[in-house]
């Protein structure tokens, strides 16, 4: 656990993770845990938490017979209880080459004040936010008793660490991430630059390998038709799993305040795209324009479906969004449950 | 296009590839900047590709016009044909100036500046524009007819050609191109010899109708040649005013004619007189109807000029009528008491107009206090028994002249009478004698011997009227040979006279003609008068076209007619020559019988003197004769006449005692009077062919100098380097590129995090409360 913090320090700062100890991340629906614990499970049994009365059938057991019932009604009713378990979070993490994007400097953003990232980047990409992000997650989650498993996804699901809430989890969690090649020039054979994400076939092959309900985090920047995201959210409701969307963005992203050289500025897409010289004044409000519709509809997605959603600027520390979110998250549920 | 700079011209328009370069410049590769989102900036991109495009090209297009206009501007071009002034060779300008009728225009009233002052003023300006140091020379040709060159040979003493314009005065005569244009020749090609001379010639005039009538011009336009390349540089520059467009309104007195072509005082009171006055109207104004005031005098000078010394007439012009004749009476008030002056004409004035000389015309008008007439007869009186068959021709012409006496015991020279007779021996006839009549009745021409048919020639010829009757015998008519040869005229008499037969022993007269001014007053009773006329013999002959038939029994056979001496076809002279081919006898013709005798003689004798004497009647541009026996009548401040009458006026002309012996009169050349303006289009290509010029131009007369420099000499030729607009209209890109890229470059999208808000907070902002309070928590 130790050298993960210190991979992890790299991500995540001191504060931020001292802060991590004090968030509850529960799921928000019924989950289908192994082993009891403080969320809720659909088995219905003889647990703590009442739940319904339901009549008497031959060969129940008579334990669960509630007598005050009797005795006012003359009739037989059995207790159920909801019974509480633990659940499984899976973190996906968007490791297409967008991903690698990031304006912010890795000395600022880094919790160890490192000027440099392992593979010597100076600059904090908003897949180092999402390392972070997902390093958080996971930690809460751990910290639950609950098991955490991560996936890294481009046009494929490029990694996997099965699920579990082992002490080791965690470091593999860091470890794995921090030491992805997510950036844009990656060694021949390593990477996942130029490639753009494909979720629907991220979801598809996540649940083909589980079959209980989880929670999946999905961290990335949503750069992508919102129809193929639509098409993997509705196999996520189909799965009748819990989504907390993470929309992982830079500032000069979401300003395009990008500086204007005389004869304008020449872009270079990180998923292929061919190179673009502009006018950055000339197009920004187009691009605002896009953005805006974009990240409107995707929010609306997931939100109608029940949804969390999440907007994350790297140029932010995490604690306080993450914050921000577990207690709105919990919030929402306690509310639902009242 | 020349430029005054070239060679800064070449480099500065070498600039106009700096947009271009600059441009290329920053489209060239560089370093590319990775971006994420390029979903969006695709997306953008696309959606305002064109708009951008479009930008893109106007302001390359406001940068490059910019600089292109600036680079032209530094290099100060000129437009085609252009040279710089400060460049040009030494010149010879030749200022043809138009002073006849049509320049006196005044657009502006009375109290305004005429044309031709307008055109001095610009000719000073032209003057002022030459440099004498420089070779300069010029000279100056007036345009009035005929054209006259002021100053033998361009003068470098620009300040001397600058006096001679000065003095330069209108003219009442028309405009004389033609003439001009010869005078014009001469300078032009002694600058053509001289190769390091151009020639120029400016056209100063208003180029009305008046000056330049292009219907009567066409002839010398299709004519003229085209220089051609060999004399291109020998051939002159022309410039010339525009053409003036102020409408100008313009009535002219074309003619004055009196019905009677003199005025016999004796038994008259004078108050009866009428005169034919035509007028006629210019300008745009044809199309309305107009009223004129035409007032009509007959005065010797003395007159003053108050309203009751003149007869008035309205005269109306119907809408669209542009030429009105009128029978206008005529005052003739000065003469009621008064003995009849040496010199007298008729006077005829309009109210001012546009032009004012041609709203007066003065037309030479005799008034006598009698006739003197000599009947060339022998002194025999006719037999009183024979009673009227033994009248001869001159008892019948005597009789006709004198109707109120008999032939017998009247006293036929009397003082009073209006017609004084007097019978002259036709063998023994004198100069002196002669030159005591007026006219002369010869009605036994067998009888004048050879040597007084010179005599009587030389009488008609000074204005004295001869009338010649058929000798009344039977034979060979031999004096016609000595009559023919002696006045010219180009007659052919038969030998003898004819006497018709049976069984048509007379004939009848079929035919006057009224349209002659000599029997012109007897008019439509003529037709009446004639009829009863028959003649049993005449004498025949063929007038060859010379002369006029009066009265005729056919076609071919007159019975009267009239010529002047020396014939039709000569030079207009005095006398007139009237012949009877039919003696006015009983055994001829009952023609001294019949009521058309006496008005047929007396029309004779009062037309035919007045047309004899003759009227010295001139349009002003004519040549005068003896001029210097010439004394200014009217303007009084009109002095010599000089041998070209360019002004209109009136003049006496005296004899070596001093005594006048006639009026001259000269008017306004009317065919100048026309006001209408002409279009430049239709102008250039007489102009350019007038002088077979190289290079043409317009030059604007009112244009104001620019600066304290006139322009008028190279209004377009030496035309200023057109810098200026250019460089308003390089500044004016700039401003405009200046404008473009503050919008194209969107420079007003103020990049401010508040407008990204919403972004983040759709994600996060929005729930920054609710974490606030979870960070707390």
């Amino acid at each position: 656990m130790a050298s993960a913090a210190t991979e992890a320090s790299l991500y995540l700062h001191p504060q931020t993770l001292a802060r991590l100890s004090s968030f509850e991340l529960r799921a928000k629906m019924i989950v289908e845990g192994l082993s009891s614990g403080q969320h809720r499970s659909p088995y219905q049994g003889f647990s703590v938490e009442f739940a319904q009365h339901r009549p008497y059938s031959p060969g129940d057991d008579l334990r669960h017979l509630d007598w005050k019932v009797f005795a006012r009604s003359d009739k037989l009713h059995l207790k159920q209880y909801q019974q509480e378990t633990n659940f499984d979070l899976i973190v996906m993490v968007d490791c297409s080459g967008s991903m690698s994007y990031g304006s912010r400097s890795f000395a600022e953003a880094s919790g160890a004040g490192r000027d440099k990232s392992p593979d010597g980047r100076t600059h904090w990409s908003k897949f180092d936010h999402a390392t972070a992000l997902a390093a958080a997650l996971s930690y809460i989650t751990l910290r639950q008793g609950d098991r955490v498993g991560l996936e890294m996804f481009d046009e494929r699901v490029r990694l996997v660490l099965k699920r579990s809430s082992s002490q080791g989890t965690w470091r593999q969690i860091v470890g794995a991430l921090s030491s992805h090649p997510a950036r844009r020039t990656p060694a021949p054979g390593e990477g996942s630059a130029n490639r753009s994400s494909d979720l629907r076939r991220a979801i598809d092959e996540t649940f083909a390998q589980i079959t209980n309900r989880c929670i999946l985090a999905i961290v990335s920047d949503f750069f992508m038709d919102l129809d193929m995201i639509k098409e993997a959210l509705a196999r996520t409701r189909h799965a009748q799993a819990d989504v907390m969307a993470f929309q992982i963005m830079d500032r000069a992203e979401l300003e395009f305040d990008l500086k204007e050289n005389s004869g304008g500025v020449l872009l270079e897409g990180l998923e292929g795209e061919s190179m673009l010289r502009i006018d950055p004044r000339a197009i920004r409000k187009g691009y605002l324009e896009a953005l805006e519709e974009h990240n409107s509809k995707l929010r609306a997605l997931l939100r109608g479906m029940g949804y969390d959603y999440t907007l994350v600027n790297t140029h932010d520390f995490l604690g306080p969004a993450l914050a921000q979110f577990v207690s709105r998250r919990n919030a929402q549920i306690k509310k639902h449950l009242a | 296009m020349a430029f005054l700079n070239p060679t800064l011209a070449f480099a500065a328009l070498a600039c106009i590839a700096a947009p271009i370069i600059i441009h290329l410049l920053f489209r060239r590769k560089r370093k590319p900047m990775e971006w994420g989102a390029m979903k969006f900036v695709l997306e953008a991109f696309k959606r305002h590709r064109k708009r951008l495009r479009l930008e893109q090209i106007l302001l390359l297009a406001a940068r490059t016009l910019a600089v292109l206009c600036l680079a032209l501007a530094v290099g100060r071009p000129m437009l085609a044909g252009a040279r710089p002034a400060d460049s040009r060779r030494a010149q010879d300008l030749t200022i043809v100036i138009d002073n006849s009728l049509a320049s006196q225009a005044r657009t502006g009233g009375a109290a305004s500046e005429s044309e031709l002052a307008t055109a001095k003023v610009h000719a000073a300006r032209m003057l002022d524009e030459l440099d004498s140091a420089r070779g300069d020379r010029a000279t100056i040709i007036t345009l009035a007819s005929p054209a006259e060159r002021l100053l033998s040979a361009p003068s470098a003493d620009l300040a001397g050609v600058r006096r001679v314009l000065d003095q330069i005065e209108p003219a009442d005569s028309g405009a004389d191109f033609a003439g001009a244009a010869a005078l014009t020749r001469d300078t032009s090609q002694g600058a053509a010899a001289d190769r390091a001379r151009e020639s120029t010639i400016a056209v100063l005039s208003p180029l009305r109708a008046g000056s330049v009538d292009l219907s009567r011009e066409v002839s010398a336009r299709e004519g003229a040649a085209k220089p051609s390349e060999s004399d291109g540089e020998a051939a002159p520059t022309l410039i010339a005013t525009l053409p003036t467009a102020d409408n100008a309104e313009n009535v002219a007195i074309v003619s004055v004619d009196p019905l009677r072509s003199m005025m016999i005082r004796a038994g008259q009171d004078g108050s009866t007189q009428q005169a034919r006055v035509s007028l006629r109207r210019f300008g745009e104004g044809i199309a309305k109807a107009a009223s004129v005031q035409l007032r009509v005098r007959v005065t010797d000078g003395r007159d003053s000029d108050d309203e009751k010394s003149w007869a008035k007439t309205a005269v109306r012009f119907a809408a669209g009528e542009d030429t009105v004749t009128v029978l206008a009476p005529v005052a003739m008030r000065a003469f009621k008491d008064e003995a009849a002056p040496a010199a007298s004409w008729i006077e005829a004035r309009i109210d001012d107009d546009a032009i004012a000389s041609d709203n007066i015309f003065r037309r030479p008008w005799k008034v006598r206090e009698q006739l003197r007439i000599g009947v060339l007869a022998p002194s025999q009186a006719p037999e009183p028994s024979a009673g009227p068959a033994g009248y001869s021709s001159a008892d019948w012409l005597t009789l006709a002249l004198a109707p109120a006496a008999s032939t017998r015991g009247v006293k036929l020279d009397g003082e009073n009478e209006p017609i004084r007779i007097s019978r002259m021996d036709p063998a023994r006839l004198s100069a002196s004698e002669l030159s005591a009549i007026d006219a002369a009745f010869i009605t036994r021409p067998d009888l004048v011997d050879a040597p007084s048919w010179p005599l009587l020639n030389d009488f008609a010829r000074r204005g004295g009227l001869l009338v010649v009757c058929v000798a009344p015998n039977e034979g060979a008519q031999r004096w016609t040979d000595e009559f023919v040869k002696a006045t010219g005229i180009a007659w052919v008499f038969d030998r003898e006279s004819t006497a018709f037969k049976a069984p048509n022993p007379t004939r009848t007269l079929r035919g006057a003609n009224a349209d002659q001014p000599i029997i012109a007053a007897l008019g439509a009773d003529l037709s009446e008068l004639i009829k009863p006329v028959v003649a049993t013999r005449l004498l025949g002959v063929d007038l060859k076209g010379d002369g006029a038939w009066l009265l005729r029994f056919d076609e071919h056979q007159p019975m009267l007619a009239s010529t002047r001496p020396g014939g039709m076809t000569a030079s207009a002279g005095k006398g007139l020559i009237v012949a009877f081919f039919v003696a006015p006898e009983l055994n001829w013709t009952n023609l001294p019988a019949m009521p058309l005798m006496v008005p047929l003689v007396q029309e004779i004798v009062r037309q035919g003197v007045g047309l004899a004497s003759g009227s010295v009647e001139l349009v002003a541009g004519a040549t005068l004769e003896a001029p210097d026996d010439l004394r200014a009548v009217e303007p009084k401040d009109a002095g010599a006449a000089g041998a070209v009458a360019r002004r209109a006026g009136l003049w006496r002309r005296v004899d070596a005692r001093g005594v006048t012996k006639d009026v001259v009169a000269v008017n306004a050349d009317t065919r100048g009077s026309s006001t209408l303006t002409q279009q430049k289009s239709q102008l250039e290509p007489f102009l350019r062919n007038w002088v077979r010029a190289r290079d043409f131009a317009w030059s604007d007369p009112t244009a104001p100098a620019q600066g304290g420099n006139s322009n008028a000499l190279g209004a377009s030729r030496h035309s200023p380097p057109i810098d200026l607009p250019l460089l308003i209209v390089g500044l004016c890109l700039l401003i405009a590129d200046v404008f473009f890229s503050r919008i194209f470059s969107h420079a007003t999208v103020r990049i401010d995090r508040a407008e990204a808000g919403p972004i983040q907070r759709s994600g996060s902002g929005a729930e920054s409360g609710e974490s606030s309070r979870g960070v707390a928590a």
